[in-house]
């Protein structure tokens, strides 16, 4: 072991040693030798023609995703298929329809002196009340569902189609990767959070809060 | 004592030592009192040493914002003094010229006490002194050519090497009775001009090469460097032999001082120029880049700790050149040393923490942290220059002694033969 | 008669002192006797020097404990290690196992210290939406926590700038802040290493104790550094940081997951910086900072692969990088909504 690794280590500084001396420029000269040919191709240029075909490296996300199933999200052609976690589960709630056994009509106080009797905590703070309001998203034909502006139906499980709606801009940039939470590790299979992971649907802004690290001087 | 003991003793390169020991540690009381000073200095710098080996460099005045400080000013500006050598040497070997042939040991012998106080001021400033062995090529790994700091670690040890080699065999020779052979020393005494020169531009390079650091980051540092170097070296040299002439019997003529400073004077006055160029470019346009001169001049939001010092410092200058530059004052020496010793000063701020200090300021994202050395790196600065005049002195003596003819080889004799001259 | 402490092969009995004693085959003689490479004959000659010392010491001390002497040895070997990216995987793997050893001998605890090599056929980017960061700094608690950084002076890879509305000049950012985030007005740009492609603090490193993986990260070998911060000035991006004492984590926040080239423990006087989580991403999971931010203003993935978030990113959205003008081809990139 030890020879060996005299060997290597001599040859290597030769081989450095010829190296440095070919290219004995104390300027870029590394880098340029690294890019040669390629340094007026642009930075996309230069990527693309380093493309791999096995780009994870036999690595997965599938250990640090957890036991929680996940959907496929398939309506967005320039992507390949990627997931999101299953939202029935985390809704408290669901199903809706247990309690929701009737019209939403029919459910409404008929006097003012009527009190709630769910979702007191509940007030939509979501564009204006000339945009939106509760049945915008909500399928009064079975509250297990939502639905689109032109009365599709969809399932919780993809409510982000609700969203992209109107903040379409949003939805293609959560599709390709720069909005968003991913979930797991940057290896396949892609996973990430839907839009109401992070954005309360009924009251989307964030409030202010304290850091989570306070420098030296500022504590 | 057998008689093999003695002809052990008496083989001339053992003898030279010995006598050369006996040299140094025989003299007056006042270079007794001067090398006993000196040694308490560096006995405290050890201590502060100590102190920052234990605690780390956290027990300098150093950050993250400010990575370099006072260690390496004076490493800076020392290179450029070791490197002023060369302003003696080219005179004295290559033009032949007399009147310095007599005192070019000395300024070898600074030299090389310089270059001493420089590898002192590294080796204290890294983090892990105890891993510099993987400086080594070979058995470490030696990041040459592309790390301008193994250019540097090249050139300042070949200079060392240059720089006690030469006067070595010159005073060995002598020492012996004989006459040094030109054509053994002068091949390399050549090569040591050029080296100057280089040792000199690779430490500039260290840091002009930096385009993180656009207060060095410029085309002019390296010129620079050799102008102020080889003004202030050559100045420090006067003194010295100011002092050599008044407290030993080495003949240093007036003649010689005067052509020593006429070399400082016209390198003073290309430094004051380079100086109104870096001026210009920084204050006419005033860019980003030039935050860092901002800084230093007038400050910056009110961080203003380095103003006083480098108006001081290009006051001394300035004020210094212009006073050279006079010939009535030049060659009076009552006014030549002290101007010799402002220039002296002044460069020292300027080119040490004037350099090193606002390249840091404003860090790279425009954040202000300001640096002063604490009591450890000040300690340990003394120590080292204790050190550094020490080795010097110790240099100087043994080559006075051997020019003056006080010591010489005596093969018949077991005990050496010195005349005893207080010097 | 002459009498012989030793035998014949110069091998002491226990706890002889005297004139042979100062003559223990070590160093010189296994020298001469087998072929080493330069290094570990260095290593050999100062040990052999003072072997003669240590041999008896231990020898004859009745308070030397096994596991002391095992520490100095181990010590001694970690003083003498090579460059780490010279290394062949079994010198690598005895590195790390010797690590290992050290912190269970010093602390009883064990840890996890891998030498995992780049994976092929990947090139790390990352991507911060300046849109997106409101200051949180959760990036920077996890950073610290997971790349067992010190807690006692200001060391953290991260900086989250505030800006003002109205310009990006860093100069006016602040960085050091603590009130309720975001402040109206304000933006926010965090900064940590950059992992440039044309990295210029590789350059200037005079023992070559950084480097850049192939998988595209600037490490350092902690263990070969020499401190000297020419790295650290060459940086135009405030990456890097010093260990100006010795670094404190305490004990119960260690993570003891732990690569060489990246968040094992340190000590006083070498240079570190953040390494994408080296120690995470060649798993196949995300930087800290990454897992860390709520608002998913960071993004991070394989420049090589085409499907990959940060090649979207950087092919649909208007990204820019910092200093761009300084030739470093950094492989952090910022972009807006």
């Amino acid at each position: 072991m030890r020879s060996g690794f005299h060997r290597v280590v001599a040859v290597r500084s030769l081989i450095r040693a010829v190296l440095w001396l070919g290219l004995l420029s104390p300027t870029g000269c590394a880098g340029e030798a690294g890019h040669a040919g390629e340094e007026d191709a642009s930075l996309l240029a230069r990527l693309r023609s380093g493309d791999v075909e096995h780009p994870n490296a036999d690595l997965s996300s599938e250990p640090f995703l957890g036991p929680t199933r996940r959907v496929a999200v398939q309506e967005y052609s320039s992507r390949p298929t990627f997931y999101v976690f299953e939202r029935a589960p985390s809704i408290e709630q669901y199903p809706c329809s247990e309690c929701h056994t009737v019209m939403l009509a029919a459910m409404r106080p008929r006097r003012r002196a009527e009190q709630l009797h769910a979702h007191w905590d509940l007030t939509l703070v979501h564009a204006s009340d000339r945009v939106m309001r509760c049945t915008t998203c909500h399928w009064q034909g079975n509250l297990d569902w939502l639905t689109t502006l032109t009365g599709d139906t969809v399932s919780f499980d993809h409510s982000y189609q609700l969203c992209a709606q109107c903040h379409s801009e949003q939805g293609a940039d959560w599709a390709g990767g720069a909005h968003g939470k991913r979930e797991g590790g940057w290896a396949l299979p892609r996973v990430i959070q839907t839009c109401v992971a992070c954005h309360d649907p009924h009251r989307p802004t964030w409030d202010t809060r304290w850091p989570a690290h306070a420098g030296r001087t500022q504590q | 004592m057998a008689e093999s003991e003695s002809r052990a003793l008496a083989t001339p390169l053992r003898r030279f030592f010995v006598d050369a020991l006996y040299t140094v540690t025989h003299g007056s009381r006042g270079y007794h009192l001067w090398m006993a000073a000196l040694t308490l200095m560096m006995v405290s710098g050890a201590y502060a040493y100590s102190v920052q080996l234990n605690q780390g460099l956290a027990a300098t005045g150093m950050s993250d914002r400010v990575s370099w400080g006072l260690y390496i000013s004076n490493f800076t500006f020392l290179v450029g003094i070791a490197a002023a050598a060369v302003m003696l040497v080219l005179p004295a070997y290559i033009l032949k010229d007399v009147d310095f042939s007599r005192v070019v040991l000395m300024g070898e012998g600074l030299a090389v006490a310089a270059l001493i106080m420089c590898l002192a001021f590294v080796t204290v400033d890294v983090g892990g002194p105890a891993r510099l062995w993987h400086l080594i090529p070979g058995i470490g790994l030696f990041n040459w050519p592309r790390s301008m700091l193994t250019w540097d670690v090249l050139v300042l040890n070949g200079y060392l090497l240059l720089s006690l080699l030469i006067p070595f065999y010159i005073l060995y020779s002598r020492y012996q009775g004989k006459e040094p052979v030109t054509r053994y020393y002068l091949p390399f005494v050549v090569i040591s001009v050029f080296w100057a020169v280089a040792v000199h531009l690779v430490t500039a390079f260290l840091y002009a090469g930096l385009s993180a650091r656009p207060f060095w980051n410029n085309a002019l540092l390296g010129p620079r460097f050799l102008a102020s170097a080889f003004s202030a070296g050559p100045a420090l040299m006067i003194i010295i032999l100011g002092v050599i002439r008044r407290f030993t019997d080495y003949r240093v003529e007036d003649v010689t001082l005067h052509k020593i400073a006429l070399i400082v004077t016209v390198a003073a006055q290309l430094n004051v120029v380079m100086l109104g160029s870096e001026i210009f470019k920084e204050f006419y346009a005033p860019t980003h880049h030039s935050r860092s001169a901002v800084y230093l001049y007038f400050g910056l939001d009110g961080h203003n700790s380095l103003v006083p010092w480098i108006w001081a410092a290009t006051g001394m200058t300035v004020s210094a050149t212009v006073g050279l530059t006079i010939h009535r004052v030049r060659r009076n020496f009552a006014w030549l040393y002290p101007v010799c010793a402002l220039l002296f000063a002044g460069i020292w701020i300027e080119k040490g923490m004037g350099l090193i200090i606002p390249g840091f300021i404003p860090g790279p994202w425009g954040k202000i942290v300001e640096y002063s050395p604490t009591w450890v790196e000040l300690g340990v600065t003394a120590g080292i220059w204790a050190m550094g005049s020490f080795v010097f002195t110790l240099l100087a003596k043994v080559a006075i002694a051997i020019e003056l003819g006080q010591v010489r080889y005596q093969p018949s004799m077991i005990a050496p033969v010195r005349a005893l001259a207080d010097s | 008669m002459e009498t012989r402490i030793d035998d014949r092969a110069g091998n002491l009995p226990e706890c002889s002192g005297g004139p042979r004693g100062e003559r223990p085959l070590t160093g010189v003689e296994q020298v001469f006797d087998r072929s080493v490479d330069r290094r570990s004959a260095v290593g050999a000659i100062a040990s052999g020097l003072l072997a003669g010392v240590g041999l008896l010491q231990t020898a004859c001390s009745p308070f030397a404990a096994a596991d002391s002497r095992e520490r100095a040895r181990l010590n001694w070997k970690r003083y003498f290690q090579g460059n780490f990216r010279l290394m062949t995987d079994a010198e690598k793997e005895e590195t790390v196992r010797r690590l290992e050893r050290l912190h269970e001998l010093n602390t009883g605890r064990r840890i996890n210290v891998q030498a995992t090599d780049a994976r092929e056929g990947v090139l790390y980017g990352y991507a911060f939406n300046i849109s997106k960061c409101r200051g949180y700094m959760d990036c920077v608690r996890g950073c610290i926590r997971e790349n067992n950084q010190d807690r006692q002076s200001d060391m953290r890879y991260i900086r989250i700038h505030e800006h003002e509305k109205g310009q990006i000049n860093f100069e006016f950012a602040e960085d050091d802040f603590f009130h309720e985030v975001p402040v109206p007005g304000h933006f926010y740009i965090g900064t940590q290493c950059f992992q440039c492609e044309n990295p210029p603090c590789v350059d200037v490193c005079p023992v070559q104790a950084t480097w850049k993986e192939p998988d595209g990260i600037v490490v350092v070998d902690y263990d070969w550094c020499i401190g000297c911060r020419y790295c650290e000035a060459a940086c135009p991006y405030d990456a890097r940081r010093f260990n100006w004492a010795d670094p404190v984590v305490p004990e119960d926040e260690l993570n003891r997951n732990q690569h060489y080239l990246g968040n094992r423990l340190r000590s006083k006087g070498v240079v570190e910086k953040c390494t994408f989580c080296v120690q995470r991403v060649r798993e196949g999971r995300n930087p800290a900072c990454v897992e860390a931010c709520p608002t998913g203003a960071r993004v991070f993935g394989n420049l090589l692969d085409p499907d990959s978030d940060i090649r979207w990113v950087l092919e649909n959205k208007k990204v820019f990088r910092l200093k761009e003008d300084l030739g470093t081809e950094p492989k952090f990139w910022y972009y807006m909504d």
